[in-house]
């Protein structure tokens, strides 16, 4: 049996596959399957101080409705302030205690003072970890860059100092050096890096001439920015790679192990493919590692970085060369340039 | 309490409860209006854990009844516990024996009182002193206070005082005039109030709490030999009282620089003519006499703030040498008596005064207005030889008692800019402007003040805000009578309201319409435009309801139309203005995300845009018309009462149209709304075990309840039913308002004339009301039964003879064919009494059957109320009427919450629903009345809900109707308390019964009779039942606790869902189980 074990910010996983933050499983029921399913974490949905700013003005505007109708009641309710995070915090203790394995937190807020005060109270509740989710969809022209790192930089800082679970970032590849934020991150207390986040993105229907939102799954090759990023940065952190988007069978969380990642995220796969794609998935690597003879993870993982690679070039912009010399067309006009191929064609 | 701000904007209530917190271990409360606000202040402070001046959370508790809060005042008193309560009108007399023991013992309390007229010819919820004045003999302090800053100030006096003088003190200050007047003050911190306490009064007082290590028999019985001078033992007390009050109103000076005085003289020193009076109308009085001085009249006031203990010396002191004649004005009415209590003081005060001529008048009753104009009346009247005993403010043409009021004059100070704004039930104009008073309060030196009227028909009614702002102390307590700028949010007004009365020369007038500008002024009427151009006002449009839409505001215009007000209304130079609002804006939504501050900030640029002057042409051939109110052929009573109520002309009804008793003619809501009159329950009659159906005629017609209330569908059954036969007792809440506020009524008449009688008594007499109801049908009709039964051996007609005696066969069926019968015998009767001539013993028995013979129909007897009525405050007297054997039908309309008053918890409130005083979820599940009320076994009781099953609901009626005992039907009622649209309320009716929440059972005494068991479970068999969360989620009540304290609903939902299983498990075995 080849042994699974992978190293997940200070926990040890008794595999690689780490179900991501989603609607899957703020469903109590959901996170058992998982778990049954052979999950070897789950990252609980994460906690948007957005929606609660949201919640709590739709809660004061819904009051509001019922005032002032009549001399006898000027309202018709007790003034209440919204709970903020606590209905969040009740579902991740129940979700705590629901399952056995490593449960952990995601929290997105909007400022640092309650960056730090969610990340309290959900430590409280007994989670393993604390996914901190830099989700920044950017609107603002005058916010620059070297700011927003620094204000990242800061919320970390604060957070790190204030609880004592793991604290792991996810991030957007959306940084002008994305390998320089996540080194200051490092030095900076995070232990493990998400690679990376899906933004928000809605699509324009253009009859109606409206935004609309469907479901973005990810698809079979999203995922080669992550795996472009475990290989660079594997060696070069102290903290854990965990890659994710459009990891969707076995094959796909062997390529990450093989690139530096030390563990994976999934969640389109059970969409699209049922809980039951995570022990597929298991197996499929299973399969692979009895095939290849790897007894451990630790055995192949990073073979592929760029730490790891004889090539000085393979990381460097000239794949995008080699991509494109790789390419039908250009074969079809220079079908003797297929020499540059090298080992990695074999896997 | 530190950082305390120097100025802020509040209303009466707030400002007294703050105080009351502070000096106060324990509150006992009951809901009424308008002193509700303080008791819910209290309970919200106490819920957020804020701290009294001694450092701890008070513990407030809402009872049963005011009787219940005084008896707990009192207990927690003898306990030791430094207490304090909230009420007025009717809640106070409820509070009198109380009131007569606590004051009787010496105990040291303060009851705030926010005065109310009490319940006569008919409740008014509104302002005067009729039920402080009731208490007068109670041997409680009476402390008056006149505007928002005096009530908060002397509030502070009231506590202080009691302890040291021992005497407990009522503090009061006018209903809804100060009570709910929002206006800027000063503040005083806790701080503050701890420095002016003397320790050594708290700890006196604690000494003398009930205790086992110091053991003392309080109070027992005490015989004629003693009681007498025992109860002259309090009397240096209330010698000492004054001089304490004065001390502390002397300290209060020091702290906060307001000097206040027993009794405090303004006006000419050397005045010839004074008032005297108390509450807001001093205010008023002070602004008038400064006026009148600056015109050279010598004239003087003297405002009563102690009026119990009576302070004689410091009284006389005020009153100058001068002064030739005294009017005192009370707001109150004492029938039969020589003048009301105030006058009667002032006379007995002054016997050392003969020379001065001094009449005692009565005001502001309900809080009729009283205006400065009145008080140049008043002063006009002692001018001119006044007689005593006169009323101003309404025209007396049957007793000639009412002085005239002449001239219009505006007293109010220079510069003030006073603003007024026609809006709609629930649009948030009112909301709206109470939030512009805290900006402008808050953002710059105007003083504010804030003053809102409503219709009392509870859907779709006008609101009329009243904004004053000035740049001194707004002493002006009354409505605007001269207005600056005026908006009208509702365009359909119109032809109905004269919206521009009082405006001012140059004024402006902002109106939301969606017509283009050019045709905008063919939308006023002909005196709408005359006053225009005469006036030359600046008229502004903004179309409110696009704009709303258009940055995404919704339905809501009330934000459009308060900034188009900063903008145009010139209280704040329009820039500074705007700046102000975006600031506010800004602060208000910091915390909810940079984007809903730039969306509130872009509909207040798009809105300032929007804003357009509107041209007036130099004439103008289209005017609106004067919209009717009533049908043009409408009788007198509609014309001369109801027209002008319509108009909000009311004032003006003299007293000769109103009637005596407050009845007023059933069928008569019609008058005021058009289209479709409701859903009467037509469909009872295909109904089998109906007997006497009616589905031709309503008996209910428009009324005026909440749209989609869920009383109104029982009240529509059981009147479609029983209507014609039916004496309604109705206790006082939703029910009482919308079937039975002066002018109009919904309930109406089928085409025989007949149809429910109603009545309103109080509301906690209600069931024993109707109890009464009873006895007096019986009555009439054992006496009706006699003379008939006397009567048929004397006559001479044998049609008559057996038609009566066919009439005694029958008496106790009621069906359409003894109701036809009944008919039969009246026409024979009147042609008997045509034809009778001789026999004097025949003629006065036929006399009397004639008299009664309405009586051969059993009236049917129905006991209306809300569960605040049912299982709280009337609850002793419906579980007495429940436990005779007489014939009343009890309907209990149960939403589940005190909906009248605001959404307070009553023991029907559902474990886990938030409602004020259970603002974290009730912690307890809802009575079970039902259930209760079966085991008295002689009973009817059901337990129904319309939107699940109508028919059942009907057959409960009809049941309980019949059953010759009392019965009691407890129906479902949704209600916009739960927090829903009620539109979605039959889904949400069927999802109570579907999800175990809501049990549906009959238990019929009758069937015991018959050998069978009486209970019948009617819950439907369920395929499938819907998860108690689906019909949770659907309510505020439940989902607002979900968002504040979701580990606490979470805990509260599992414990209800345990009371739907025991509930059902109760009651459905007992239907199980065999006789």
């Amino acid at each position: 049996m080849a042994d699974l074990k992978t190293r997940y910010c200070g926990l040890t996983l008794k595999n690689p596959i780490v179900v991501g933050a989603s609607n899957l499983v703020t469903d109590v029921e959901n996170l058992v399957k998982l778990e049954k399913a052979g999950a070897a974490a789950i990252v609980y949905k994460s906690l948007f101080e957005e929606q609660i700013q949201l919640e709590s003005l739709e809660m004061e505007n819904t009051h509001q409705l019922y005032s002032d109708w009549d001399a006898e009641h000027d309202s018709f309710f007790p003034t209440l302030k919204h709970g903020g995070p606590a209905e969040h915090l009740l579902r991740l203790r129940q979700a705590r205690n629901a399952i056995t394995i490593p449960l952990i937190g995601s929290l997105n807020c909007v400022y640092q003072d309650t960056w730090v005060e969610y990340a309290q109270k959900m430590a409280e509740t007994g989670i393993d970890a604390l996914e901190l989710n830099f989700y920044a969809s950017e609107i603002d022209f005058d916010s620059d860059g070297a700011h927003i790192v620094n204000e990242q930089l800061e919320i970390l800082k604060s957070v790190r100092k204030s609880i004592r679970i793991p604290v792991i970032v996810k991030l957007s590849p959306f940084y002008t050096n994305p390998l320089s934020v996540i080194s200051k991150m490092d030095k900076n207390g995070a232990s493990g890096f998400v690679l990376f986040n899906r933004l928000f993105q809605p699509d324009i229907d253009i009859d109606k001439e409206i935004h609309h939102y469907p479901y973005n799954f990810s698809s079979e090759n999203d995922n080669r920015l992550a795996l472009r990023y475990a290989g660079l940065l594997y060696g070069k952190i102290d903290g854990t790679i965990i890659s994710n988007t459009g990891i969707l069978s076995g094959n796909d969380v062997i390529k990450m192990l093989l690139a530096g990642a030390d563990a994976v995220q999934v969640v389109s796969a059970i969409y699209k493919r049922g809980i039951h794609v995570i022990e597929t998935m298991l197996h499929e690597i299973e399969r692979w590692m009895e095939k290849k003879k790897y007894p451990s993870i630790n055995e192949f993982k990073g073979r592929l970085s760029r730490e790891n690679m004889i090539d000085p070039f393979a990381y460097k912009r000239a794949q995008y060369v080699d991509i494109l010399m790789r390419s039908e067309i250009f074969m079809q006009y220079h079908p003797k340039r297929g020499e540059l191929h090298d080992e990695r064609e074999e896997l | 309490m530190k950082n305390q701000p120097a100025f802020i904007n509040t209303d009466g209530n707030s400002a007294v409860a703050n105080i009351a917190y502070g000096f106060s271990e324990v509150a006992a409360i009951y809901p009424i209006t308008p002193s509700s606000d303080m008791g819910e202040k209290a309970d919200a402070w106490s819920a957020e854990g804020r701290k009294n001046i001694f450092g701890e959370r008070v513990d407030v508790v809402q009872m049963q009844s005011e009787g219940g809060a005084a008896g707990a005042i009192h207990g927690s008193l003898s306990g030791g516990a430094m207490s304090t309560t909230f009420t007025a009108s009717q809640g106070l007399m409820l509070m009198v024996p109380n009131m007569f023991k606590i004051a009787g013992e010496m105990i040291p309390t303060v009851f705030h009182v926010s005065a109310r007229s009490l319940a006569c010819q008919a409740l008014s919820i509104f302002g005067d002193h009729s039920d402080v004045m009731a208490t007068r003999g109670t041997g409680f302090a009476l402390l008056a206070s006149g505007n928002v800053q005096e009530a908060q100030d002397l509030a502070v006096v009231s506590h202080l005082a009691t302890l040291e003088s021992r005497i407990p003190f009522l503090h009061f200050f006018d209903g809804f005039r100060t009570s709910h007047s929002i206006q800027k003050i000063k503040p005083i911190d806790y701080t503050t109030l701890r420095e002016m306490l003397d320790m050594k009064y708290v700890e006196a007082f604690r000494k003398l709490a009930l205790r086992p290590e110091d053991p003392v028999c309080k109070v027992g019985a005490q015989n004629p030999d003693v009681y007498f001078q025992g109860r002259e033992t309090v009397n240096k007390y209330y010698d000492e009282c004054p001089a304490i009050v004065k001390k502390y109103m002397q300290l209060l000076g020091e702290k906060t620089g307001r000097n206040y005085k027993l009794y405090e003289y303004v006006g000419d020193p050397k005045a010839t003519r004074l008032l005297i009076s108390m509450g807001s109308s001093i205010n008023t009085i002070e602004e008038t006499i400064n006026y009148l001085q600056k015109q050279g009249e010598k004239v003087g006031a003297v405002k009563v703030r102690l009026y119990r203990p009576f302070a004689l010396e410091d009284f006389l002191e005020v009153i100058p040498k001068t002064v030739k004649k005294i009017a005192v004005l009370d707001r109150t009415k004492e029938p039969g008596s020589l003048g009301e209590p105030l006058f009667l003081d002032v006379v007995a005060a002054l016997r050392s005064r003969p020379e001065i001529q001094i009449i005692g008048g009565r005001y502001g009753l309900s809080s009729k207005e009283f205006t400065p104009s009145m008080v140049k009346a008043v002063f006009d009247h002692l001018d001119n030889n006044g007689w005593h005993g006169f009323t101003v403010g309404i025209n007396d043409d049957v007793t000639h008692k009412s002085i005239p009021v002449k001239e219009e004059i505006d007293t109010e100070q220079e510069g003030v800019v006073r603003c007024k704004f026609w809006g709609y039930g629930s649009d948030g104009t009112v909301s709206a402007n109470k939030n512009s008073i805290k900006i402008i309060g808050e953002s710059t030196d105007l003083y504010v003040q804030g003053y809102f009227q409503y219709d009392s028909n509870k859907s779709g009614g006008y609101t009329v805000s009243h904004l004053r702002f000035g740049k001194k102390p707004i002493q002006s307590e009354y409505l605007l009578n001269k207005v600056d700028f005026v908006a009208l949010h509702r365009p359909q007004y119109i032809g109905q309201y004269d919206i521009l009365e009082g405006i001012t020369e140059g004024g402006t007038f902002l109106i939301n319409s969606s017509q283009k500008p050019e045709n905008i002024f063919r939308l006023f009427t002909r005196d709408m435009q005359e006053t225009i151009w005469k006036k030359k006002i600046k008229v502004y449009a903004i179309d409110a309801s696009k704009i709303a839409k258009s940055v995404g505001l919704g339905g809501r215009i009330n934000s459009v139309m308060q900034t188009a007000f900063f903008k145009v209304s010139g209280v704040v130079p329009a820039e500074e203005a705007i700046a102000l609002i975006k600031k506010y804006v800004e602060k208000q939504f910091a915390r909810k995300g940079k984007e809903i501050v730039e969306m509130n900030w872009k509909a207040i640029d798009v809105t300032c845009e929007a804003i357009v002057e509107v041209p007036i042409p130099t004439e103008a051939e289209k005017f609106a018309e004067i919209t009717d109110v009533v049908p043009p052929d409408s009788d007198d009573f509609a014309k001369q009462v109801v027209d002008p109520i319509l108009r909000l002309k009311g004032d003006s009804i003299p007293v000769s149209r109103m009637p005596l008793n407050g009845a007023v003619p059933t069928g008569t809501k019609k008058l005021e709304y058009r289209g479709v009159p409701g859903n009467p329950a037509t469909w009872v009659e295909k109904l089998s075990f109906v007997q006497e159906p009616n589905s031709a005629e309503p008996y209910l017609e428009y009324p005026p309840s909440c749209s989609g209330c869920g009383e109104v569908p029982y009240i529509h059954l059981v009147t479609q039913l029983f209507g014609d036969r039916m004496l309604i007792a109705n206790a006082t809440g939703c029910t009482s308002i919308y079937g039975g506020t002066f002018p109009t009524t919904p309930y109406t008449k089928d085409k025989k004339g007949r149809g429910p009688a109603w009545a309103n008594s109080l509301f906690e007499d209600n069931a024993e009301f109707g109890f009464g109801m009873r006895l007096a049908v019986d009555s009439n009709r054992k006496q009706l039964k006699t003379n008939v039964q006397n009567l048929i051996p004397l006559l001479n007609n044998l049609q008559l003879q057996q038609a009566l005696e066919k009439g005694l066969m029958n008496f106790d069926r009621v069906n359409n064919e003894t109701k036809d019968h009944a008919d039969v015998i009246k026409q024979l009767l009147e042609e008997e009494h045509k034809r009778s001539s001789g026999n004097k013993d025949v003629r006065v028995l036929l006399d009397k059957v004639i008299e009664l013979q309405v009586y051969f129909v059993d009236k049917s007897v129905w006991i209306f109320g809300g569960d605040g009525w049912a299982y709280d405050i009337g609850f002793g007297g419906l579980d007495h009427i429940m436990a005779s054997n007489k014939n009343v039908n009890v309907l209990v309309m149960d939403t589940e919450v005190y909906s009248n008053t605001g959404g307070q918890a009553s023991k029907a409130t559902p474990r886990g629903a938030v409602a004020k005083f259970a603002s974290d979820g009730k912690k307890l599940s809802k009575k079970n009345l039902g259930l209760m009320m079966t085991t008295y076994g002689n009973a009817y009781v059901a337990v129904v809900n319309m939107g699940m099953d109508r028919e059942k609901t009907a057959l409960a009626f009809v049941e309980a109707e019949k059953h010759q005992g009392p019965s009691i039907i407890i129906a479902y009622s949704p209600c916009i308390a739960h927090g829903y649209d009620m539109k979605l309320a039959k889904k949400q009716s069927e999802k109570a019964v579907k999800s175990g929440y809501w049990p549906m059972y009959r238990f019929n005494p009758d069937l015991r009779a018959e050998g069978k068991n009486p209970f019948t479970w009617d819950v439907p068999q369920l395929e499938e039942a819907v998860p108690f969360k689906d019909y949770l989620e659907e309510e505020i009540r439940y989902k607002t606790l979900n968002l504040s304290n979701p580990n606490e609903a979470a805990r509260l939902t599992e414990l209800a869902k345990k009371d739907n299983e025991q509930r059902t498990k109760d009651i459905q075995h007992l239907s199980e189980v065999q006789p």
